[in-house]
């Protein structure tokens, strides 16, 4: 369906060439976006465990030019969808349209731009939740189904979609389903001073960054599946385990601020997130094991948009991420003395 | 199972951090044991100062070693597993689970350790359906290796034994409270030795009582009293050894079977005895015209008596008025030794005047039947009155086993109510000052606390009847210290001793010849009439060469009974014992 088809790869791929090819896409990209190497290192983690980001930020701090940016080092197939309110779900999965061929007349289905590598839905709030709902499917099922026919994705397929938590008026905030199926939610920080004096000399010159190539989708579709095959300890999977039911007010691990401030915990995809994004971060750093480290770094990203606050919360503005490292606090990592 | 070679590696590096995981732990634990330990002892320690814990050495000795059975317990329960070891070298070293979880994935994959290494780097084409097990299996590898190499490069002197610094502490502390605790003296100590005595003195009592049952039931048939008394000190005997901490109960019930006992003993019982011996000796004199019965056997009298009354009928008239005569000369006499006797005697010599030979066999029959019962219950009173001196024995011994120890200053109290006739003398070894016990009409009571080598006892008596008085000094602070105790026994009751007290309250031994002669008793003075006779009779032997040996358990016995008078003081029966006691051959 895409303009380009990922073939599997050839060969089997190396952990330590899983590491490497993962450095070497981070400092490509890292050649367009100065600083947030957190913020690059996790989006990167979202992309090789086959999930979701959503990106929230204030406008100007690069969440497009990130996507961007990681389309073009992937040489992925790459669709921008500005989500407006009179944005419908077809004008995201596509449509039949009526056509006139030789033989006469007949509906041929169009696709829409989710039909790409990586999709980046901006600003998603603005649609309408029936718009959102449109992405469901894609997102967990990497299909999309029009007039009883489904069209499958073709892999990898990424949605990164970003949000404004400032201009709330004419919003729609994601639902909890819609929130669920996005792997990471991930914060985009403003940017220290060196690297805004950094970005004022790239952005405000003559010469513009650019990328190349260093990866394929199929690289990145042979990296997942490596990914997945890191085996992990049980201890660190029953850490991670520990650490979502933690965010459950009713478990009695939960610290004092989850029983306060939470009315619903993380689901299980929230551990699922905390087990794939951990092997990635342990391929990343050159280990062939899982360490609760690395469960305990990715938590903020993988848990906050799967804590929902109750009113009190809200209204005393805990933020989901003193929840979270409340609950980090609350489950420590297993010590045997 | 072949097991991998790399694992078996991991698992031969992990033993010695296995051991000094092992041995931390044991520290740890051994420090927790040992605050235990002293919080135990101190608190032990702290109640031993206020009650009184018999138990308490016993407990302090137990204590560690239980600790140490804990520790023991403790140290192979808390033997770490190497999944444990490599979990706490992880945490340690910050070895980012490698090792943990190297050993971890081959418990939950076995069947992964016998693929061989070598093919594991062969490149595979991926879709096939083994793919995704290969490269999980590679993994595997790799994490083994990893692991191994991360554990050959730790620290090997990790887990180093540390002290928990909050239970160290507290050791210190409890260590240094303990010590005061255990040094200085403990007022409870004192209650405890008294109780040790007390009990050993209630044994020590107890037996004593039962050999006094054995000997009076030796040959005894029933329905004889003595059977009953030997069971009941039997049972005496048993109660003190069951519960000789009941000090009260023990010295009531002592108390009470005493003055049972001496109810029934006749005050007169020595005077009978000596006017049943004189009888016996008289009448067998008459009989065998010598002084054939020197001892006044009743048996030999008895026997005497049945060869008079078969020689009656062979004698003249004057012969038979001249018996009757003699006859009538020993009625003073059998009056004391017993109204049966004097019946008896009058009997015979009334039917010797009128010529009645059979009427004077049956009554003499008769007075050597009231001889032997005579005897026989002379015999019993003395079984009673030492039975009674025992039990008086075992009192005394419980109440001073059972006073309190003191130190320093003595202190005497007594309280007497009562006018009388009491009496009290105290006696005392040393310095010692006695204590007193009053007898009035009331009742009366005389304490006093001796301190020093003093140890005294007094008593008064007068026609009531007094309780034991307090204590004298214990045995364990012998040799110093003075009273002040007073003397506080009814007004004519108590007095401290002294011995020319002694001089004035009993009569010269030497002077009240041996039991029998009627001289020497004292006298009741019969009924008014007096009868004074003379003749000239055969001469005896003179008891003047009698020797030593064969008089003093008469003398012996005469004292003994005699003591059970009313009228002797406590004090003055321990100095005639200890007295005959010397002079014991």
């Amino acid at each position: 369906m895409t303009e380009q088809a990922i073939e599997p790869a050839a060969t089997r791929l190396s952990p330590e060439e899983f590491a490497d090819r993962a450095r070497a896409i981070e400092r490509e990209v890292g050649r367009v976006i100065v600083g947030q190497h957190a913020l690059v290192r996790q989006t990167l983690i979202v992309m090789l465990a086959n999930g979701h980001a959503l990106l929230e930020g204030v406008p100007g701090l690069g969440k497009t030019l990130l996507v961007r940016t990681m389309a073009e080092v992937l040489d992925c197939a790459f669709n921008r969808i500005q989500f407006t309110p009179d944005l419908m779900p077809a004008d995201i999965v596509g449509t039949n349209i009526l056509i006139e061929e030789e033989g006469g007349r007949q509906f041929r289905f169009q696709p829409g731009p989710i039909f790409a590598n990586l999709v980046l839905a901006d600003e998603i709030n603005r649609a309408t939740p029936k718009t959102q709902s449109a992405l469901l499917e894609a997102m967990q099922e990497q299909q999309v189904s029009v007039a009883r026919q489904r069209y499958k994705l073709d892999p990898p397929f990424f949605v990164l979609a970003t949000q404004n938590p400032l201009e709330m008026e004419g919003t729609y905030p994601l639902p909890e389903a819609q929130l669920d199926r996005f792997l990471f939610k991930l914060w985009v920080p403003f940017p220290a001073e060196e690297d805004l004096i950094a970005i004022m000399d790239r952005t405000t010159g003559a010469e513009t960054a650019t990328v190349e190539h260093v990866a394929s989708g199929a690289d990145l579709v042979a990296m997942q599946r490596l990914a997945r095959s890191v085996p992990i300890a049980p201890h660190v999977t029953a850490y991670a385990v520990s650490l979502l039911s933690a965010t459950h007010p009713d478990n009695e691990r939960a610290p004092g601020l989850v029983r306060e401030y939470v009315r619903y915990g993380g689901s299980p995809r929230g551990a699922q997130a905390l087990v794939l994004a951990g092997k990635i971060s342990a391929l990343m750093a050159g280990r062939f094991n899982v360490a609760i480290d690395d469960v305990r770094e990715v938590a903020l990203p993988a848990l906050r948009h799967r804590v929902i606050r109750n009113f009190e919360g809200e209204a005393e503005g805990i933020t989901p991420d003193a929840i979270i490292r409340s609950v980090l606090d609350a489950v420590p990592p297993p010590r045997v003395d | 199972m072949t097991l991998d070679p790399t694992l078996s590696q991991i698992r031969d590096g992990l033993r010695p951090f296995r051991r000094r995981l092992w041995l931390r732990r044991v520290v740890r634990d051994g420090t927790f044991s040992l605050a235990a330990v002293m919080g135990l002892e101190l608190a032990l320690a702290l109640a031993a100062r206020i009650v009184p814990l018999e138990w308490g050495r016993v407990a302090a000795a137990t204590i560690p070693l239980l600790g140490a059975l804990a520790l023991l317990v403790d140290a192979v329960r808390v033997r770490p597993t190497l999944g444990e070891t490599a979990l706490a070298l992880d945490g340690e070293q910050g070895l980012r689970d490698r090792v943990s979880s190297a050993l971890e994935i081959a418990l939950r994959s076995p069947d992964l350790v016998e693929a061989p290494l070598a093919a594991e780097d062969a490149p595979t084409a991926e879709g096939t359906a083994t793919e995704d097990a290969a490269t999980y299996a590679r993994f595997v590898r790799l994490q083994r290796r990893d692991a191994l190499s991360t554990l050959r490069a730790a620290d090997r002197r990790a887990f180093r034994p540390r002290l928990q610094r909050r239970p160290a502490a507290v050791t210190v502390v409890l260590a240094l409270l303990l010590v005061p605790a255990l040094l200085l003296p403990n007022p409870q100590s004192d209650v405890l030795a008294r109780r040790e005595n007390q009990r050993a003195a209630a044994e020590r009592q107890a037996e004593k009582l039962e050999k006094a049952a054995e000997r009076l039931a030796e040959g005894r048939t029933a329905p004889d009293p003595r059977l009953d008394l030997s069971a009941e000190l039997k049972k005496l005997a048993r109660e003190l050894r069951e519960r000789p901490e009941d000090l009260d109960a023990q010295l009531a019930r002592l108390g009470s079977l005493e003055d049972a006992l001496r109810a029934r003993i006749d005050p007169a019982n020595e005077q009978r005895a000596a006017a049943l011996s004189s009888l016996a000796r008289s009448v067998s004199r008459l009989s065998s015209g010598q002084d054939s019965n020197p001892g006044g056997d009743p048996k030999k009298a008895n026997e005497d008596l049945a060869r008079l009354g078969e020689k009656i009928d062979g004698m003249t008239k004057a012969e038979r008025e001249a018996l009757a005569a003699d006859l009538a000369g020993l009625e003073s006499t059998a009056r004391q030794a017993g109204a049966d006797a004097q019946a008896a005697l009058r009997d015979a010599a009334q039917a010797l005047g009128r010529g009645d030979a059979a009427g004077a066999k049956d009554a003499l029959g008769r007075l050597g039947d009231a001889l032997a019962r005579g005897a026989r219950n002379v015999e019993l009173n003395r079984d009673l009155a030492r039975t009674a001196n025992d039990l008086q024995d075992a009192r005394r011994q419980l109440a001073d086993a059972g006073k309190p120890a003191n130190q320093g200053q003595g202190q005497g109290q007594g309280q007497g109510q009562g006018q009388g006739q009491g009496q009290g003398q105290g006696q005392g070894q040393g310095q010692g000052q006695g204590q007193g016990q009053g007898q009035g009409q009331g009742q009366g009571q005389g304490q006093g606390q001796g301190q020093g080598q003093g140890q005294g006892q007094g008593q008064g008596q007068g026609q009531g009847q007094g309780s034991l008085g307090g204590g004298g000094s214990n045995a364990r602070f012998l040799g110093s210290g003075s009273s002040s105790g007073g003397f506080g026994g009814p007004t004519a009751g108590n007095k401290q001793f002294s011995t020319g007290d002694i001089d004035k309250v009993l009569a010269d031994f030497g002077r009240l010849g041996k039991p029998g002669d009627p001289s020497y008793v004292a006298g009741t003075g019969g009924d008014g009439q007096t009868q004074q006779g003379s003749g000239t009779g055969q001469g005896t032997p003179s008891d003047a060469f009698v020797p030593y040996t064969g008089v003093f358990q008469d003398f012996y016995d005469f004292a003994i009974t005699s003591l059970e008078r009313s009228t002797v003081p406590l004090g003055v029966k321990d100095y005639v014992r200890d007295y005959f006691s010397s002079l014991n051959p």
